[in-house]
């Protein structure tokens, strides 16, 4: 028995409309897709092209995030910061350094001690390893509303965001802090660091005194 | 990141990319989660899969062949992602069967059992016979080499004939 290359593309319209006909149409497929789902996509989206045009420009560009992460956005960032961010061309890049102790402190995650009210913990979406945890909070009655903390311990951070933020220095219990913010989409981003740990409050539709709250309420 | 941002304007390739993800993303969505049975190792798996389509040549409109092309592309990589989570990479081919992904039911017929196939095998051939991709095209699509693809699709047209013979269909 040989199945011919020309059975194939005959028979493989019906086949692909079998398998898609287990899938559901599409007003079944509906989904609040998380703050960090969003902000990982929008680099992607604004993308210009899908193919390099030579290794040369592909060696560049990685060059220039390199440049970005390491001198660029932090030619001006003092010796000793905690935390900085910079904004160049619709991104946003952070950086933060815990304290060096001198002591190898061991890690104790932190949750937030007080939520606004309505928000509870989903436990599915809270996650923690050995150095890092991810707690996360919505209202019981919308998804629509979330924060979530990211707590590392020992090791520095930076990231970027794409999007129009403003920056703002600011305090999170006596520490240095960088309040980010875009007022197209109501994200917040608190930055700040504890001793040998850098927290990062992400949050849409707080409160900016809610956001301080929360900070300041971290507990063990 | 930033080197997403480096690449050089095609209105076209963008406003197609962008279709997709308006359209799909919800169906890619479910796909994953179907796989991963987590919202967020989903959200994951939709994240890589876009990654993908952004480096493939996508279909000119929006109809079955894109809506293939992203279900099997979330597909793909939430079963990737299932098998990194469980550190059992060798589980390669035929692949194990996840809750809510039974496949259509095999009536005997070649388009049936095509269908019916272990996911491997059913995505290499329908993203070659379907969507028309080369070996090298689908080889980026599901994360492995031309070579590699080409052994998939031979193995899959062994299975089918098995399965065929079984069921006493005679081509």
């Amino acid at each position: 028995m040989n199945i011919t290359d020309e059975m194939l593309y005959a028979a493989a319209p019906e086949a692909a409309e079998r398998w898609l006909d287990t899938l559901p149409g599409r007003e079944d497929c509906g989904h609040d897709f998380s703050l960090t789902f969003e902000a990982s996509m929008a680099p992607v989206l604004r993308r210009r092209k899908r193919r390099w045009k030579t290794l040369a420009l592909l060696a560049a560009a990685v060059a220039a995030l390199a440049a970005l992460l390491a001198f660029g956005a932090g030619a001006e960032r003092p010796d000793n910061y905690r935390v900085y961010a910079a904004q160049e061309d619709g991104m946003v890049s952070y950086f933060a350094r815990p304290k060096d102790t001198g002591v190898d402190l061991p890690f104790r995650p932190l949750t937030p001690g007080w939520a606004p009210e309505g928000f509870v913990r989903d436990p599915d979406k809270t996650k923690a390893t050995g150095h890092a945890v991810f707690s996360y909070h919505s209202q019981e009655d919308s998804d629509n509303l979330y924060f979530y903390i990211d707590q590392w311990h020992g090791e520095e951070q930076n990231g970027l965001f794409a999007g129009n933020f403003t920056l703002e220095d600011v305090e999170v219990d006596g520490e240095d802090a960088i309040l980010i913010y875009n007022p197209d989409t109501s994200l917040s981003r608190l930055l700040w660091t504890h001793g040998a740990d850098v927290f990062l409050l992400s949050a849409k539709g707080l409160e900016r005194e809610d956001l301080f709250r929360i900070a300041e309420n971290m507990k063990w | 990141m930033l080197i997403y941002l480096q690449a050089i304007d095609d209105p076209q390739d963008r406003t197609r990319f962008e279709a997709m993800y308006s359209a799909y993303r919800g169906l890619m969505f479910h796909v994953a989660n179907r796989v991963l049975q987590n919202d967020q190792d989903a959200e994951d798996a939709v994240h890589l899969a876009f990654l993908s389509l952004a480096n493939c040549r996508l279909p000119p409109e929006l109809g079955p062949q894109a809506r293939h092309l992203a279900a099997v592309t979330a597909e793909r990589k939430a079963i990737d992602l299932y098998r990194a989570q469980r550190r059992r990479p060798e589980v390669e081919l035929e692949e194990e069967s996840f809750p809510g992904c039974a496949p259509p039911p095999s009536d005997g017929t070649l388009a049936g059992a095509m269908a019916a196939l272990p996911p491997r095998y059913r995505e290499a051939l329908l993203l070659k016979y379907y969507n028309g991709y080369s070996a090298a095209e689908v080889g980026q699509l599901l994360g492995t080499t031309a070579a590699n693809v080409r052994q998939i699709l031979a193995r899959a047209k062994r299975k089918l004939a098995e399965e065929l013979v079984e069921r006493g269909e005679i081509v």
